[in-house]
């Protein structure tokens, strides 16, 4: 008796909280409400089914217990009543399968009027690319990808020039614009997942799958990778975000083509210079950087992390946390840089700096000997962070601390260690790094989450600041090169 | 053999068979380690498959505490939670669930079951043990070398299982190909050993039709083991040889941590064929002797026969078949060419059909029996929900428009465990409880018995209803941590929170289960030799335990099948299948 | 077996129970089975193998391995050390030891130059690719002839027995079933080399794959 009830229990239980719980699908904001049918659909055939069967078994446990003097039956088939069963389920199994099947042929067939966007997934981050005028999208192979040319786009393709370059992990789309979405992936497995649009499908190194979607409801929508692609697999976020036609054009014309990047990378030095006359007032004239100021060494820092930095700055996307002191402080000064191209021209010309302290006369004076004058914090442990380094940040960040452009993740030597505590603090306080839009930030966000104590903050930057010293040859900058 | 049953000669009484040759051991070491008596390979195989399981079970227990309380545990760094999600998955699967119910039950209960003396290769039997117990010690291995064991998802889909930003992609995943491939060479001797004993070794009067479903389940799973396991080995092989000598099977050309790397060419897409050609039929080789196990503990503790045998055993045969052309509905989402997706979910709908039957036919047997809820009985019902349930997600993610929103989502997560670890290991606990006397010749503790089985039932179903939802709102699996998104409620933290608390509790209970096992064999109640009254060949022995040879001087002939529970007119609620018709009875006794 | 489709396995035995076999015959019925299963889980083996390299060459990007005219030599060894193990049979049967002595150390030694020849031919495909792997296709060679020839191998230690044992003048039947195993397992993998060299290795013969396949 105490068995069947336990067993109806649960059986009731389970019905009870599928419909009572608050937890199920996140509304729908794509054409494909009828995959949504058929879960319901399929939820009340199976429902019926497991109640019913349970609640046979429990009735027969009732009924049929061992009692003085019972006999089972003695019955050793019966073909009829198994072959009505059989017939039953086949029904039941058909009409499941058979919506089913149809809209599947929807899914695999993207309609005619879809445009088609490029997205490319690589560990652990997103970005994209829709044809230009020419309404094509250029060639590309993992072998023309660098730095200069991130989705490796091929140069010498007419088709490819106009291609537009969204190399951020934020994608706009039209409301109601049918999508195809092209997948690429230049290592390993990913997955395009936007829970709201209901579709998903994997990315294939060395090949392009698809999915299509129609967008319906406008709003920010979170994209996920759903396939294990390594460490930072769970931190590989973007964003995808319905606009509509206006919002859409306005954003669209604001993107480069592949064109515009090459033509990019031809900066002024003598423009950047002149914009770095107001920076060098914090970050001082050699971009020494100046912990009064609390303006951190620009010398020796990553590149497209700073033209990054500094877009982000401008939109508001950084240092507009209430609680980013310094971070509001650098807002406005961004604002100063007109365009894309001030921004790679000054960053162009700080590259140039030696990061040599101005009232330090020694010219050998290098760039080791300068991170040496912040000695590890008197409390950082650099034993007690070696492991999380090598096995978590390291996929990053290089095993060195080197930097790796294809995760977009900047060098940490030659950083001062009071800057690196302080940002991995706001990342982990969700100081830095929360606004919508800033998918990098968020993911170094969930990464420092694993260092809860500021002490652990303060072991991993000795950890950090070892990683320089240890390092045999002077860090390369620019001037060097 | 097949001429043996129903000759149509006049009736004659047993005539011994001629010796088998038995292996003799002389010495302790003969005897209990290097043992060729199928009996204690058996027990080698299922005490090592448990071993090593526990430690799955603690892996398990590290990566709930992350998700409960991401971030608190601070050894547990996103690396480290997928070397565990891997290494919990892959020995689950294969060096438990596998080698627990092929080499454990499959060696204990097919020669006593078909009336055998022993295996038919007790050499081979021998090796097979002592070469998946070195499979275990590589995998072990593969904890403590540089860079840790590979946390490429127990699938360890290529390229990123062998790439840097993937943990263990030094030593920890050629260990583990290795570990496989050795795994599958030792399978391969066992497998074989199970099904020519099935076919050859059979007694007297055991046709096919009259072997106990264990038996028909065992041989079906093992079958499917022999020809689903070359697909694993091959690509196992392949990923090395990417591995060592930079071919380019599954490479193509890429570009990892900013440099390109040398393959040219290859597919990943090929590794997931091979692998899931392998990893489809895996499901139902642990299934298939579940449900057969499952089929006997429901008869006898039911005191009735099994309804429809023969559905039963076609219901096998067809699941088994079937489960080689159905393996892509682990691909839908995988980018291979979706058209495929018509093919595979119309197969899987397929096999939704004999399956339902065998439930159908479990509960029949049921209906009008005379229900004993002993503990294996309990376990049987408790698999019965749990299989259910799992079966009709099952159906959800068969039919790939259904499966799309969640597949890679923890509804998946959910689904698999309810039906191929959870319904398993229900089945498990209840044939170790309903074998145990004869194994050990005494009785479990019955009150601990009795807590384990509830703690189990009702707690793992509270582990992994809950998580069915979490997957249909839209929770990713293998996600170190799921804070930053903007669809998800904070209520899904406290969701997982609960989860947990229930695992720990369900975990503990295990190990009230395992020091039952131990305590009890030392001293619980003395058992009879046939203390449930059941018919099959195993409970009629001689002595308890059975000893080496298993039947004694002469081997029993069988006359009738397994199931001859509460026959009309007869004098006891159950037949020996070794008992003659009782109009022969007469010629029979000397 | 037919009675397997309409046993009613409920009705006791009603007839008799025929005498039963000895622990020999079911020890030489067991061998002879273990074989065959083994046999069929090698199929299913060298079928995946053979698929996926056929799957791969769909690619266009597809180059056939370099060829190799030795391996013909190498196929002539197999079928010869097939013949040798045929012939033996056929004289255990009519109980001509003396030839069935020949004939095994025949087939032994024919199968070890095979595996010599087949060491070579892989040489001369490293000097061709320069040590460069990363062609799909010289991948897939190495593999297949590799497992092929670890399979050949195994056999010899069947076979070096099947000879001791006929040294050893053991009882003619046992060594006929021995020879009989060890011919059907020869046969065997011969096939299977036909097949593998003959669709694979001996010329780009990817129309023939593919009409094989339905898809022409």
């Amino acid at each position: 008796m105490f068995a069947a009830i336990i067993l109806l229990v649960l059986v009731l239980g389970t019905v009870v909280f599928h419909y009572l719980s608050p937890w199920y699908f996140t509304p729908i904001a794509s054409n494909w409400a009828k995959m949504d049918d058929t879960v319901t659909l399929t939820f009340v055939v199976t429902g019926l089914g497991f109640v019913l069967v349970n609640a046979f078994i429990a009735y027969c446990i009732i009924k049929f217990r061992n009692k003085e003097g019972r006999r089972a039956k003695y019955e050793p088939e019966s073909i009829k009543l198994e072959t009505w069963l059989t017939g039953l389920t086949t029904v039941g199994v058909a009409a499941l399968l058979a919506p089913g099947l149809v809209i599947w042929g929807e899914v695999v067939t993207p309609p005619d009027d879809a445009v088609e966007i490029e997205v490319l997934a690589r560990q652990w981050n997103w970005s994209y690319r829709l044809p230009g005028e020419d309404g094509q999208l250029g060639a590309v192979a993992v072998s023309h990808t660098s730095e200069d040319n991130p989705l490796g786009i091929d140069p010498s393709d007419p088709f490819g020039q106009d291609d537009i370059i969204v190399y951020d992990p934020v994608l706009h789309l039209q409301l109601g614009q049918p999508v195809t979405f092209l997948l690429r992936s230049t290592d390993v497995l990913h997955n395009f997942t936007v829970p709201q649009f209901r579709v998903k499908m994997d990315f294939v190194p060395g090949q392009v799958s698809y999915i299509w979607a129609e967008p319906e409801v406008e709003g920010s929508y979170d994209l996920l990778c759903e396939e294990l692609c390594g460490v930072g697999h769970y931190a590989m976020r973007g964003r995808v975000v319905v606009d509509n036609d206006a919002q859409y054009a306005a954003w669209i014309a604001d993107q480069p083509t592949f064109a515009d990047t090459q033509a990019g990378l031809n900066t002024d030095l003598v423009a950047g210079q002149a914009s770095y006359a107001v920076c060098s007032s914090c970050h001082g004239a050699n971009a020494e950087g100046n912990k009064a100021m609390h303006a951190p060494r620009l010398a020796g820092m990553d590149a497209e992390y700073m033209k990054r930095q500094l877009r982000h700055f401008k939109r508001g996307v950084r240092g507009a946390h209430q609680d980013d002191t310094w971070g509001r402080t650098m807002a406005p000064m961004a604002m100063m840089l007109a365009d894309g191209s001030a921004i790679n021209n000054v960053v162009a010309y700080i590259d140039t700096l030696s990061g040599q302290s101005e009232f330090d006369g020694d010219a050998s004076y290098n760039l080791s000997a300068a991170v040496e004058r912040y000695a590890p914090s008197a409390s950082g442990d650099p034993n007690k962070s070696a492991a999380l380094y090598q096995s978590t940040c390291a996929m990053c960040h290089g095993a060195s601390g080197e930097g790796v452009w294809t995760v977009n993740a900047p060098n940490l030597t030659g950083l001062d260690d009071w800057y690196l505590a302080s940002q991995i603090k706001n990342f982990r306080d969700g100081v830095r790094g929360r606004h919508s839009d800033d998918l990098y930030g968020l993911q170094m966000g969930l990464v420092s989450n694993t260092m809860t104590d500021d002490q652990s903050i303060e072991d991993m930057v000795a950890y950090i600041m070892t990683l320089e010293s240890n390092k045999e040859e002077p860090v390369t900058l620019a001037q060097q090169r | 053999m097949e001429h043996i049953a129903h000759d149509e000669t006049s009736f004659v009484r047993p005539a011994e068979v001629g010796e088998m040759e038995l292996y003799h051991p002389k010495t302790w070491l003969g005897k209990y380690v290097f043992s060729q008596d199928a009996k204690t390979i058996a027990i080698q195989y299922a005490g090592t498959a448990i071993a090593i399981g526990m430690v799955a079970l603690v892996l398990s227990w590290l990566m709930r505490l992350q998700l409960a309380w991401p971030n608190t545990f601070t050894f547990i760094d996103p690396a480290y939670y997928l070397q565990a999600v891997t290494m919990h998955g892959m020995i689950m699967v294969v060096y438990l669930l596998t080698a627990l119910f092929l080499g454990g039950f499959g060696n204990y209960l097919i020669p006593l079951m078909v009336g055998a003396r022993d295996m038919v290769f007790p050499w081979l039997n021998m090796i097979s043990f002592w070469v998946y117990f070195m499979a275990v010690l590589l995998l072990a291995a593969s904890f403590f070398v540089g860079g840790g064991s590979t946390g490429a998802g127990w699938t360890l889909y290529p390229p990123q299982a062998i790439l840097p930003g993937t943990p263990g992609s030094e030593a920890g995943i050629l260990l583990m190909l290795a570990s496989l491939a050795v795994f599958i060479i030792g399978f391969t001797m066992g497998g074989l050993n199970y099904v020519v004993t099935i076919l050859q070794a059979r007694t007297r009067g055991m046709t096919l039709m009259r072997m106990p479903l264990t038996v028909w389940g065992i041989f079906v799973a093992t079958v499917l083991a022999l020809f689903a396991f070359p697909a694993l080995f091959v690509s196992a092989i392949m990923m090395a040889l990417d591995i060592l000598l930079g071919t380019s099977f599954f490479m193509p050309a890429i570009m990892t941590m900013g440099t390109e790397s040398e393959h040219v060419g290859g597919n990943p897409l090929l590794f997931q064929h091979l692998f899931w050609f392998f990893g489809h039929p895996e499901v139902y080789i642990v299934a298939l002797p579940a449900f057969g196990i499952v089929s006997d503990l429901i008869s006898v503790h039911a005191r009735k026969n099994i309804f429809g045998y023969r559905m039963m055993v076609w219901a096998i045969v067809i699941i088994g078949a079937l489960s080689f052309v159905v393996w892509a509905h682990h691909m839908y989402v995988s980018g291979m060419n979706p058209y495929f997706g018509f093919f595979f979910a119309t197969t899987t709908l397929i096999i939704a059909v004999p399956t339902a039957l065998k439930v159908y036919n479990w509960v029949l047997t049921l209906w009008q029996g005379n229900i004993h809820l002993t503990v294996p009985m309990l376990f049987s019902i408790a698999f019965l929900l749990f299989f259910i349930n799992g079966g009709m997600t099952g159906l959800f993610l068969g039919n790939a428009t259904v499966s799309m929103p969640l597949s890679d989502t923890l509804f998946v997560v959910a689904h698999f465990h309810m039906v191929m670890a959870v319904a398993p290991v229900m089945v498990v606990c209840g044939a170790i409880y309903h074998w145990y006397p004869k194994i050990t010749g005494r009785w479990y503790h019955e009150g601990m018995a009795r807590f384990h089985f509830w703690v189990t039932f009702v707690g793992s179903y509270l582990v992994f209803l809950p998580m069915h939802y979490l997957g249909i709102m839209g929770v990713p699996r293998r996600y170190f941590e799921i804070t930053g998104t903007s669809f998800l409620p904070d209520s899904a933290q406290s969701v997982n929170a609960s989860i947990t608390i229930a695992a720990l509790v369900v975990g503990f209970a295990q190990l009230v289960f395992i020091f039952n096992l131990v305590v009890s064999s030392f001293n619980g109640r003395k058992a009879p030799g046939n203390p449930w009254n059941a018919t099959t060949l195993e409970w009629q022995t001689a002595h308890t335990p059975p000893e080496h040879g298993n039947f004694g001087d002469e081997l029993p002939c069988v006359y009738r099948w397994a199931y001859d529970y509460s026959v009309p007119g007869a004098e006891d609620d159950f037949i020996p299948q070794n008992v003659p018709p009782r109009d022969r009875q007469a010629e029979v006794t000397p | 077996m037919s009675s397997i489709f309409t046993e009613q396995p409920w009705i006791p035995d009603t007839g008799p129970v025929g005498p039963a076999l000895s622990g020999t015959e079911i020890g030489l019925n067991a061998r002879r089975s273990a074989l065959k299963v083994l046999l069929s889980v090698v199929s299913i083996f060298f079928l995946l193998m053979i698929v996926a390299y056929g799957g791969r060459m769909l690619y266009q990007d597809w180059q056939p391995t370099p060829q190799i005219n030795l391996l013909w030599a190498n196929t002539g060894l197999l079928l010869l050390s097939s013949l040798c193990l045929q012939w033996a049979l056929m004289c255990s049967r009519e109980g001509k030891m003396d030839w069935v002595k020949r004939a095994l150390v025949g087939a032994a030694v024919l199968t070890v130059l095979f595996l010599a020849g087949q060491l070579a031919a892989w040489q001369q495909l490293i000097s061709m690719v320069l040590g460069d792997f990363s062609n799909p296709s010289v991948g897939f060679f190495f593999m297949i002839t590799g497992i092929h020839g670890l399979h050949m191998a195994g056999g010899m230690v069947a076979l070096s027995r099947a000879i001791k044992r006929a040294f050893d003048g053991g009882d003619a039947a046992g060594i006929e079933h021995s020879v009989s195993n060890c011919a059907l397992y020869w046969h065997y993998l011969l096939g299977v080399w036909l097949v593998v060299f003959g669709l694979l290795f001996s010329g780009n013969n990817f129309e023939v794959l593919l009409r094989i396949c339905g898809f022409i």
